[in-house]
């Protein structure tokens, strides 16, 4: 038995240690690249259609709608267009009272909606802005000077939270945020960006026309295309500072939901994008794709070791009491310190690059503390309903 | 587009990962090495402090110094308990075993059961003295046995009755342990000595208490 769990914790510390290495590693060779971002040329812009899939969104439409009409670009190249998956609510009538090009399609979806806002689109990029996100007035310009090459067929924005009622759950998810926008910066030097999140991303039109649109089938459209994008070899890159704010579950019940089909839908996603494990992949092929298979290991791995370690150490402790401590140092605790450094490094280096968004040390450390944890539970839950094959909602 | 790979940043996180790990292991080493002559040390200072009791008796071997005797003998019978839980966790939880040290520890406990027998019989005490020998390489019952003692040790204790349990691992070619276990002629394990007599095979914390009661 201590053997097998020597195995887990010694192979869990290694991989754990290898990818917070590997990633301190790109950051340090593209430092420089980071923050640095292209003058737009605003003389030659291109035209740009927002496209809004809405269903039942009556309490956050028209904000994001005025949002994205509020936009700083030239009115005449920007097309605005709410596609109402056939919502039951106040949408239609909201969203009627505002200049936008509207349509009202059967409940379908909404990959269908997007694809068929990107049919009626008329511009050269086509952005997907969620109804319940808020655009930044200077997004658009930060997400086009992005589109460097031919090759670079979708941008992604620094989505962050909209603050609330700035509760716990909330305030977890603000820091997971952040993180998460300043990976993805990272997965970009990479040419690895694995997700076009729905609450802001920006493509070539053409792209659609070359890869097709976004998947019916998939409960993760965002996801799903842009591994599809990555197949076809083209590049994603994402935006630091090309913000857009986005609604998020105020309690656990509602964000343990939406974490299940995020879940659930990458697990889709990956297994349907399998053949991308390879090195004619580059880097998303051989760091990226069977991350997100090992992190699933990995997280149970974790959960399993702790676990391990809580039950022994309770019952030895309470017969040695607090000499339990010396003794148990191991090189495992000296790998795991070094491990836990070099995460506050990552997550001091994070922050930097957020400065204005005030985020306090307990909340870092609430975050650091939860989220594996959190990630554990999802997954098990996420694996669970599948072994049960029991129907994926929204 | 042609796709990179980051060979040289695959290679070099993979040389930092292996220059922690191995730091890691060697100060791990280190932290090991320290804990062992710890309880080495604690051993010798809690085999001196019995040696000067025995030396007490020989100087005076009267009931009427029983107070001091029964003070210094629950003080070395604490601390050699405590040393005992260390070496279990070594071995059990970081899967550490020193031989050298467990002989050590063996004649330890040697020295305290016969200096408990001494005030027992000295001071009238109503110690219940258990050895009790196993073996971690060929013995499902053993860990059981373990907590069947520990269990029945905690019980009598809230009825004011001090079970005093002295373990020997079989397994260890130790001059002490093989007396005992030549003096008793235990042929397998767990083996349990209550009252000078032998009880092989798994002995439950009922049978045991029970036994005591009689």
């Amino acid at each position: 038995m201590i053997s097998i769990i020597k195995i887990v914790e010694y192979g869990v510390a290694f991989f754990a240690l290898y990818i917070t290495v590997f990633f301190l590693l790109v950051f340090i060779k593209y430092r420089q690249r980071v923050m640095k971002s292209k003058k737009f040329d605003k003389e030659n812009s291109p035209s740009v259609s927002i496209i809004i899939p809405a269903y039942n969104e009556e309490e956050f439409i028209e904000k994001c709608v005025k949002s994205a009409l509020d936009l700083d670009y030239p009115k005449e190249k920007l097309e605005v267009i709410v596609v109402d998956d056939g919502s039951t609510d106040r949408t239609p009538k909201i969203v009627e009272s505002l200049k936008v090009k509207y349509y009202r399609k059967k409940n379908s979806g909404k990959a269908d909606a997007l694809n068929y806002g990107i049919e009626k689109a008329k511009g050269e990029f086509i952005a997907t802005l969620d109804a319940d996100s808020y655009v930044n007035r200077d997004a658009l310009w930060k997400l086009l000077s992005l589109f460097e090459d031919e090759d670079t067929v979708a941008v992604t924005a620094a989505v962050k939270v909209k603050q609330r009622k700035q509760g716990f759950w909330e305030n977890i998810q603000k820091v997971e945020y952040l993180f998460t926008i300043f990976s993805r910066k990272i997965l970009t030097f990479m040419e690895a960006v694995p997700v076009t999140p729905g609450p802001f991303s920006i493509f070539r039109a053409s792209i659609f026309k070359k890869i097709g649109g976004f998947d019916r089938n998939s409960i993760l459209e965002d996801q799903e295309i842009a591994l599809r994008i990555q197949k076809y070899n083209y590049k994603i890159r994402s935006s630091l500072d090309a913000e857009v704010y986005t609604e998020v579950p105020q309690n656990f019940p509602a964000l343990f939901k939406q974490r299940i089909r995020w879940h659930r839908g990458g697990l889709h996603n990956t297994i349907k994008y399998l053949n991308l494990i390879s090195p004619h992949y580059g880097d998303f092929g051989l760091i990226i794709m069977p991350l997100s298979l090992i992190a699933i290991i990995a997280l149970f791995g974790v959960f399993l070791v702790a676990f391990f370690y809580f039950a022994t150490n309770w019952i030895y402790g309470s017969k040695i009491g607090v000499e339990v401590f010396w003794l148990s140092l191991s090189p495992l605790h000296i790998v795991g310190s070094a491990i836990l450094i070099l995460n506050l490094v990552w997550i001091f280096l994070g922050l930097m690059f957020f400065k204005k968004e005030n985020v306090s040390p307990l909340q870092v450390v609430i975050y650091m503390v939860s989220y594996a944890y959190l990630l554990t539970l999802y997954w098990a839950a996420a694996l669970f309903k599948e072994i049960k094959f029991e129907k994926v909602t929204w | 587009m042609e796709r990179k790979i980051s060979v040289s940043l695959y290679i070099l996180a993979f040389v930092i990962t292996i220059i922690i790990f191995a730091i890691g292991f060697y100060a791990g080493g280190v932290f090991t090495e320290m804990n062992l002559q710890g309880i080495s040390s604690d051993i010798e200072s809690v085999s001196k402090r019995a040696s000067s009791a025995e030396l007490l008796f020989l100087l005076e071997d009267s009931s009427s110094f029983c107070p001091v005797y029964l003070d210094e003998l629950e003080t070395i019978d604490y601390e050699t308990e405590q040393l005992g839980n260390q070496l279990l966790f070594m071995e059990d939880i970081k899967g550490v075993s020193d031989n050298e040290l467990k002989k050590e520890y063996f004649a330890l406990e040697t020295k305290s059961y016969l200096l408990s027998k001494r005030v027992k019989e000295k001071c009238d005490t109503d110690y219940i003295l258990v050895l009790y020998f196993y073996s971690n390489i060929d013995c499902e019952d053993c860990g059981a046995q373990g907590s069947a003692l520990t269990s029945a040790k905690e019980k009598l204790a809230e009825k004011n009755i001090n079970l005093r349990v002295y373990s020997f691992d079989g397994d260890i070619e130790s001059p002490v342990a093989d007396a005992w276990i030549d003096k008793y002629n235990i042929r397998n394990y767990p083996s349990v000595v209550i009252n000078e007599t032998v009880y092989s095979g798994f002995f439950s914390e009922e049978e045991i208490m029970d036994n005591i009661n009689k």
